[in-house]
């Protein structure tokens, strides 16, 4: 048979952006890159914008959006509560190898799910801002990380195309949410709070259940008219307004089993029993080390923004502006 | 020349010319704060000195201006400065000397980032926050300074960097739901003047919006 003959299966079905070895996901943390650094969210903390004006952002709000989806993938789903936890664990204990496998497993549903966001925003308010802000995105084809290889995924998924532009209340920034809540809804508080806490064995546990595996599988067995279909049940579902947090977690068990049916041999854990499980996980930590702290109510409440000064401007307005010793012996 | 020498020299140009400003933090553990001195031109004519940055402990600060009465006329502390400042201050006894230039200068506090909790940290310095009045200096291309005073509180300001749209909006929930009143006469603020000046070198923020 001639290569011409058969398209390669890649070329019809994207596969999802790998990180190589030697990407350093802890200190990269989720961060949106650009020429200068856009915003970043660190676990538990404030979803943080930087000075637009000197980062060129033209429409801030979207990285407002792209940082508030990793907020919620971090507070309300299974593995991004499973980083909180094993974050405050690894003050008390050793849990390095398993937070770093957390990070690196959820690194490109985060950045799918939030860049996603962020572009299906600026499309609505700056359409004519939109293919640059594609094009400008960091990519592991320019040399550097893979934000434009996970949009592309999602986007093939569900294209923003202009019918996308004119929908009411974002449906698909919805479903690509619930996408990647489901892949990120793994029994890992579950196996948590089984069995005696090894952290080596949880890290191999960790990769073996990977979100970013899940959300390829999902999207390559569901394909672009499942999620099509899927927008249109979002659609129907929020044409009033602002949906609750209560609606969207009950819409994203619903697209989840949809989801699910094309892939079964994986399950997801509902979302009501997100609490639930993070307490028992919790409990668990705390008699293999009575000295973790940590209050699942704080923890999983969403703060609001923190708007600040690009660390890069502060770094070289410290060196523009020094500040001499004089010899003060200080 | 000596860092003493070095800065009396200053400050005798400073004094002939105006007053002084001076503007630092909170320093990085075991370091002296940054410290830099800023000239306010008041006596026109007199040559301005360049602002001079230096690092110094407290105490080696106070020791430098003791001999110019009324120095330093404006205190501004970025971020979570007074906090180191005060500890300083609080173990001095009540009639010392450098107590009393502190509560005679304009003591304003600014913060470079913004929050909800930053917000309410900005206004409970000194009691800001009970009948606190706002301003908003705004720039070209978004974003601005807002201006904190309280007709109750004298001589104690507080500024607030606003560095884009949505800071803005996060900034106006703020006030709204605190129900901070907007000023609307500027002549109501005592050293508006000397603030504006202050906001425009340091935080550029010309014109001005509602």
């Amino acid at each position: 048979m001639s290569r011409h003959t058969r398209p390669r299966r890649d070329a019809v079905v994207p596969a999802l952006p790998r990180l190589n070895k030697h990407f350093d996901v802890m200190s990269r943390g989720f961060a949106r890159e650009g020429l200068f650094l856009q915003g970043v969210y660190k676990a538990g903390s404030q979803p943080t914008l930087y000075d637009p004006a000197w980062t060129g952002q033209r429409v801030p709000e979207a990285v407002l959006r792209h940082e508030e989806v990793h907020q919620n993938l971090f507070l309300q789903t299974f593995h991004g509560v499973l980083t909180l936890i094993l974050d405050a664990y690894g003050r008390a204990a050793n849990a390095g190898a398993a937070l770093e496998a957390c990070c690196r497993e959820q690194w490109v549903v985060q950045e799918l799910g939030a860049t996603y966001a962020e572009l299906a925003f600026a499309q609505r308010v700056a359409p004519g801002d939109f293919s640059a802000g594609i094009s400008a995105l960091p990519s592991a084809a320019k040399g550097g990380d893979p934000y434009r290889e996970a949009f592309d995924f999602a986007n093939w998924l569900l294209p923003l195309d202009e019918a996308a532009r004119r929908e009411r209340s974002d449906p698909r920034t919805l479903v690509i949410g619930a996408l990647c809540s489901c892949s990120m809804g793994t029994a890992c508080l579950r196996e948590l709070a089984n069995s005696d806490y090894d952290d080596a064995r949880f890290a191999s546990w960790i990769t073996s259940n990977s979100p970013s595996a899940r959300l390829e599988q999902i999207g390559q067995a569901a394909g672009q008219a499942s999620f099509l279909e899927m927008r249109e049940v979002a659609a129907m579902r929020f044409s009033q307004g602002q949906p609750t947090l209560r609606l969207v977690r009950e819409l994203f068990d619903e697209l989840s089993s949809v989801m699910l049916a094309h892939v079964p041999a994986l399950t997801a854990e509902p979302l009501t029993q997100l609490e639930g499980q993070a307490h028992a996980a919790v409990d668990r930590l705390r008699k293999n080390c009575p000295e973790f702290v940590f209050d699942v109510a704080e923890s999983l409440r969403p703060q609001r923004t923190l708007f600040t000064e690009s660390p890069e401007k502060r770094k070289l307005l410290d060196q523009q502006f020094r500040f001499d010793d004089l010899a003060t012996g200080n | 020349m000596t860092w003493q020498q070095e800065i009396d020299g200053w400050l005798q140009a400073s004094q002939t010319a105006g007053g002084l400003h001076m503007l630092s933090g909170k320093p990085d553990p075991g370091i002296a704060p940054s410290i830099a001195f800023v000239c306010i031109p008041s006596f026109p004519g007199n040559p301005i000195p360049d602002d001079l940055r230096v690092r110094l402990r407290p105490d080696q600060f106070f020791e430098s201006v003791k001999r110019f009465p009324g120095f330093p006329n404006v205190m501004s502390m970025i971020g979570d400065g007074w906090l180191y400042w005060d500890a300083y201050l609080t173990v001095l006894p009540e009639s010392y000397w450098v107590r009393k230039r502190v509560k005679k200068a304009i003591r304003i506090t600014v913060h470079m980032s913004l929050s909800q909790d930053l917000l309410q940290r900005l206004l409970l310095r000194e009691n800001l926050y009970d009948g606190a009045r706002c301003i908003l200096l705004g720039q070209e291309g978004g974003g601005g300074v807002a201006l904190f005073d309280n007709p109750k509180v004298n001589a104690v300001y507080a500024l607030q960097k606003v560095n884009s749209e949505p800071a803005l909006a996060e900034l106006r929930d703020f006030l709204g739901r605190n129900n901070v009143e907007q000023i609307k006469d500027l002549k109501s603020v005592v050293d508006f003047e000397l603030l504006y000046w202050i906001i425009e070198r340091e935080y550029q923020a010309p014109g001005q919006s509602g």
